[in-house]
């Protein structure tokens, strides 16, 4: 018995030892076409006042909200590393949708995008400078040889309309200051929490946002100065979208505040309602925009 | 055959088994010490490059995540490109949610679609090839997924280093069992050494050198092993010589037995060898014997023959009827038993013979006596029944069923107390248990006889018995049983009470009836008188009248004419049949004579045989003295009126005869 046992091991041991689990190959497979039907979507795409994370954060639940109300109209959010890529993405018509600020908005009119409502109120639209509590800073003129902040310089809120407000209050913005441009609303508050600006401009929403998300960083941080409103961010939809859809998209945005889930939707993007709103209603922008490159600088170095 | 040599090549010797047994533990070590290290060094390998490649993908993902959501693809592919450099990195490949490539380290991938894209939106690491290990990551947004990332890592290098190990494992294996291989050698040559000397003290013993023994000095395992050899060897040739004698012994009490022994070969059949009775018996020579097989000689076919040995051999039956053919052709009944033993190193059938032909033919004789016993005792009319000495009826015949009116199963196996039967005494009383017949004969061991009592019937009625019992004796004199055999006297009984009926009544007539009535033989003695005859002759009693007058005769003490007793008889002897009537006159016992009318007849007694003469006496002295009157007066008045008396007179006495006669006729008729 022990004889056939050893055989039967030596045989075993001899078979074991040749033998050796081998994965199998499954190498990667290319084709030029997707396996399966793609739905056409279209993109929505906000202008960046926050960074790409809180923007998705932030506007996602409407884009789900818009998809349940308007199937037809298929929305997947697309974000921005910055303004000159907004701006760059709905000049090559990139975008079915777009959220731009006042100033895109006659932009956008350019490229084929009309309003179909506003986002906000009016009043809500106006920019304001960040200081640290202990920076000293009391009166613009305080600000002069020192750094500001702000997000882009094609955002109207949290920088033409600061610059515009520096501009009436004694600085020139050119030559009395070193305007940095850091490519969001809450980098240009986080510039100043860090000491690398001594003011940062920005405007409400965001600014309510940080205190959310950083209290502790917005404890040592307080707004020191209010530009005058102007009028509020836009809605917009490339020609091209159908009636229906674009239809379909601009009531359910008018119908937000009528339900708890829509309340809450505005109450995370910080905004009242959305309103009624056209090309036209964004003239007065225009006008804006004429007197501040006049006298202040222009909003595009061309 | 190929396994034999194989093992006789491996386990051949001691020394070969040795080295075998060395190799296989060294070989099994060493395998599994190096297959341990391998599998862990694989284990720690995939576990650090699972580590890495999810880590690295689960980075490219958060940091590609804002760039997938931006549709920036010329930033995405800048973050792919900078990770490309990543040591071991096979590809990175970033894809939105439908498969296309959006950035890839091979920018002529970009834009294509890979096919297999996950179902679930987790992280995997897969094996994809032998030296390619991948991850794929989802990249979220908020929550929400945007894209793929996947990258694979090759992993070669290690594979090369694992490769690496196996063979230095493998070389260190080889070493340890050449080096083992060596040691068995060299410790085999020392232990077996001493050992071959009792190898070779073995191999003399078994050339037939019983007496050589093994001289190992020391104390080691080899010197104990010698000692205990050399006993076993001495244990082996007392064996050896017990055997031999044991064989001698049985070899001797075969050859001598009285019975008739064979040796049988179970296979064939074939006598081995048969003892000098069985030559004597069967009546052939040794020779002869010994060149036949038991097929020839027993009567059975071959077939049933070799059945039965093999039941002999295999131990399932060893006692055998047949019968067997002797020389001279003459079939004898015989019984044989058979068991297997072990003779030469092989297996016979040890066969003793008994001829068993004379009691064959008892056997017979002994049925057919049983037999005709069983007939007379089934057609006998007298019930018997045979207990054992518990009181069991064990036999019952036919007449005891027919009498107790019961069947054979209902009287087998009862106790011959039981309450089934209930026995009766002739006082009307149950009759005692312990004096029935059988009871008295199995406590007293004592024949009893003619014991009346009746039993109940299953229908109710008395069937009356008389009962003779006898304890029945083994042959060593030990009580047995019993037996009791009984005959049915219920009519008897019946026909006895009727007697005794008319007895009773015949005697009541003959003590009331007014006429004297007697019984006397020939000689005159009287033998029976009624209460009226002494009366009638003026004794005081029956016995006073039989006492004196059998001191002479009836004629001598009684007749005034004696004579006419002796007539009287002759007449009768001349015609028996009928009874003379005759007046007579006789003696009272005062002296006085008085005139009667006697009516004698003669029979003769049916015990004795004795000729008795019955007679009826009529007192006729009155109605004498009143004849006389009439006379007297007939012949002064009226001759005609007297004889008219007379003649009623005698028609009363004949009608009285009449009647006494026919009741003597049937009270005799009874006796």
């Amino acid at each position: 018995m022990f004889r056939l046992i050893s055989l039967c091991y030596l045989f075993i041991a001899f078979a074991l030892a040749a033998c050796e689990q081998q994965p199998t190959d499954k190498p990667l497979q290319y084709s030029n076409a997707p396996t399966g039907t793609q739905t056409p979507v279209n993109r929505l795409v906000p202008h960046p006042l926050y960074n790409p994370q809180k923007l998705s954060e932030t506007f996602q639940p409407l884009v789900d909200y818009l998809n349940r109300q308007v199937p037809a109209a298929n929305l997947q959010l697309e974000t921005s590393r910055d303004y000159q890529a907004f701006e760059k993405k709905f000049r090559a018509r990139e975008g079915e949708f777009l959220m731009p600020n006042p100033w895109q908005t006659l932009e956008a009119q350019k490229v084929g995008y009309h309003v179909i409502s506003m986002w906000g109120d009016a009043a809500d639209f106006k920019g304001i400078f960040i200081v640290r509590k202990d920076s000293g800073i009391k009166v613009p003129a305080d600000l002069k040889g020192k750094v500001v902040s702000y997000p882009s310089p094609t955002a109207l809120a949290a920088a033409i309309m600061p610059q515009y407000f520096l501009h009436k209050n004694g600085i020139d913005i050119n030559k009395d200051i070193q305007n940095n441009y850091v490519g969001s609303q809450e980098s240009s508050i986080m510039n100043v929490y860090l000491g690398q600006s001594i003011a940062g401009a920005t405007w409400q929403p965001p600014w309510r946002l940080f205190q959310k998300g950083h209290p502790a960083e917005a404890a040592q941080l307080k707004v020191i100065w209010e530009t005058p409103s102007l009028i509020n961010n836009s809605v917009m939809v490339r020609e091209d979208v159908p009636q229906a859809i674009r239809d379909g998209v601009r009531q359910a945005l008018l119908d937000l505040p009528t339900t708890p889930e829509g309340r809450k939707i505005l109450d995370r993007m910080e905004t009242a309602r959305f309103h009624a709103a056209d090309d036209a209603s964004y003239e007065i922008v225009r006008d804006y925009i004429k007197r501040f490159e006049k006298e202040v600088r222009l909003v595009e170095r061309k | 055959m190929m396994f034999n040599r194989l093992n006789n090549l491996l386990f051949g010797s001691l020394r070969k088994q040795l080295m075998v047994g060395m190799v296989l533990v060294i070989s099994l070590m060493m395998g599994l010490f190096v297959w341990g290290m391998i599998s862990r060094q694989q284990d720690e390998e995939i576990k650090s490059h699972t580590l890495q490649v999810s880590a690295l993908a689960e980075s490219t993902a958060t940091s590609s995540a804002v760039w997938v959501a931006s549709r920036d693809y010329s930033g995405l592919q800048e973050i792919v490109l900078g990770i490309a450099h990543y040591p071991q990195l096979n590809y990175i490949i970033v894809l939105d949610l439908h498969g296309q490539v959006l950035a890839h380290n091979d920018s002529s991938k970009i834009g294509l679609y890979l096919t297999d894209m996950p179902q679930k939106n987790e992280q995997t690491v897969v094996n994809r090839t032998s030296n390619l290990v991948e991850a794929i990551s989802p990249i979220s947004l908020s929550g929400q997924q945007v894209g793929w990332v996947r990258l694979g890592i090759n992993r070669g290098h290690f594979q090369e280093e694992i490769a690496l190990i196996r063979r230095d494992g493998l070389v260190l294996t080889l070493i340890g069992i050449v080096l083992s291989v060596l040691a068995a050698f060299f410790a085999g040559r020392i232990l077996t050494r001493r050992l071959s000397a009792i190898q070779q003290v073995a191999d003399r013993v078994e050339a037939g050198q019983s007496l050589a023994r093994v001289a190992l000095v020391g104390e080691d395992e080899a010197a104990r092993l010698a000692k205990q050899f050399n006993r076993m060897l001495d244990s082996l040739s007392q064996r050896e010589v017990a055997i031999k004698e044991s064989e001698e012994r049985f070899r001797s009490i075969f050859e001598h037995s009285s019975s008739v022994m064979l040796l049988i070969d179970p296979s064939s059949g074939k006598i081995v060898e048969g003892n000098a009775a069985a030559i004597s018996y069967y009546g052939y020579a040794r020779e002869h014997l010994t060149s036949l097989t038991i097929n020839e000689i027993n009567t059975l076919p071959a077939e049933q023959v070799a059945e039965e040995r093999q039941r002999a051999l295999h131990e399932e039956r060893n006692y055998f009827i047949f019968q067997h053919r002797l020389a001279l052709g003459e079939i004898r009944d015989v019984e044989v038993y058979s068991t297997p033993i072990e003779s030469g190193g092989r297996r016979l059938l040890f066969s003793i013979v008994h001829d068993v032909t004379q009691r064959k033919l008892a056997e017979i004789a002994l049925r057919k006596s049983e037999g005709k016993l069983n007939a007379v005792l089934q057609t006998m009319v007298d019930g018997l029944v045979t207990i054992d000495t518990a009181g069991v009826i064990t036999f019952a015949n036919q007449a005891a069923q027919n009498i107790l009116s019961i069947s054979k199963e209902a009287i087998s196996g009862k106790y011959f107390q039981s309450q089934e039967f209930r026995q009766v005494g002739e006082n009307g009383a149950p009759f005692p248990q312990e004096q029935l017949p059988l009871a008295i004969a199995l406590r007293e061991q004592r024949e009893v006889s003619n014991v009346v009592h009746a039993i109940v019937t299953p229908d109710n009625k008395f069937k009356w018995l008389s009962v003779n019992a006898a304890p029945l004796f083994d042959e060593d004199g030990n009580l047995a049983g019993g037996i009791a055999t009984f005959i049915d006297i219920t009519e008897r009984k019946k026909t006895e009470e009727e007697i005794r009926a008319n007895e009773e009544r015949m005697r009541i007539f003959f003590d009331n009836v007014p006429l004297g009535i007697f019984s006397s033989t020939r000689e005159g003695k009287l033998v029976y008188v009624n209460p009226a005859l002494p009366k009638m002759l003026g004794y005081e009693s029956q016995e006073d009248l039989v006492e004196v007058v059998n001191r002479t005769s009836v004629a001598e003490t009684l007749y005034v004419d004696p004579p006419l007793r002796q007539e009287l008889m002759q007449e009768l002897d001349k015609d028996y049949s009928h009874w003379k009537t005759i007046e007579n006159r006789y003696f009272c016992k005062d002296g006085q004579i008085i005139d009667a009318i006697v009516s004698i007849g003669e029979r003769q007694d049916s015990i004795t045989g004795e000729t008795i003469f019955d007679g009826i006496v009529t007192d006729i002295t009155e109605r004498k003295k009143l004849e006389e009157v009439q006379n007297f007066l007939a012949k002064t008045t009226s001759v005609h009126l007297g004889e008219s008396f007379l003649k009623i007179w005698l028609a009363i006495c004949r009608r009285v005869w009449a009647c006494s006669m026919s009741v003597l006729i049937v009270s005799k008729a009874m006796v």
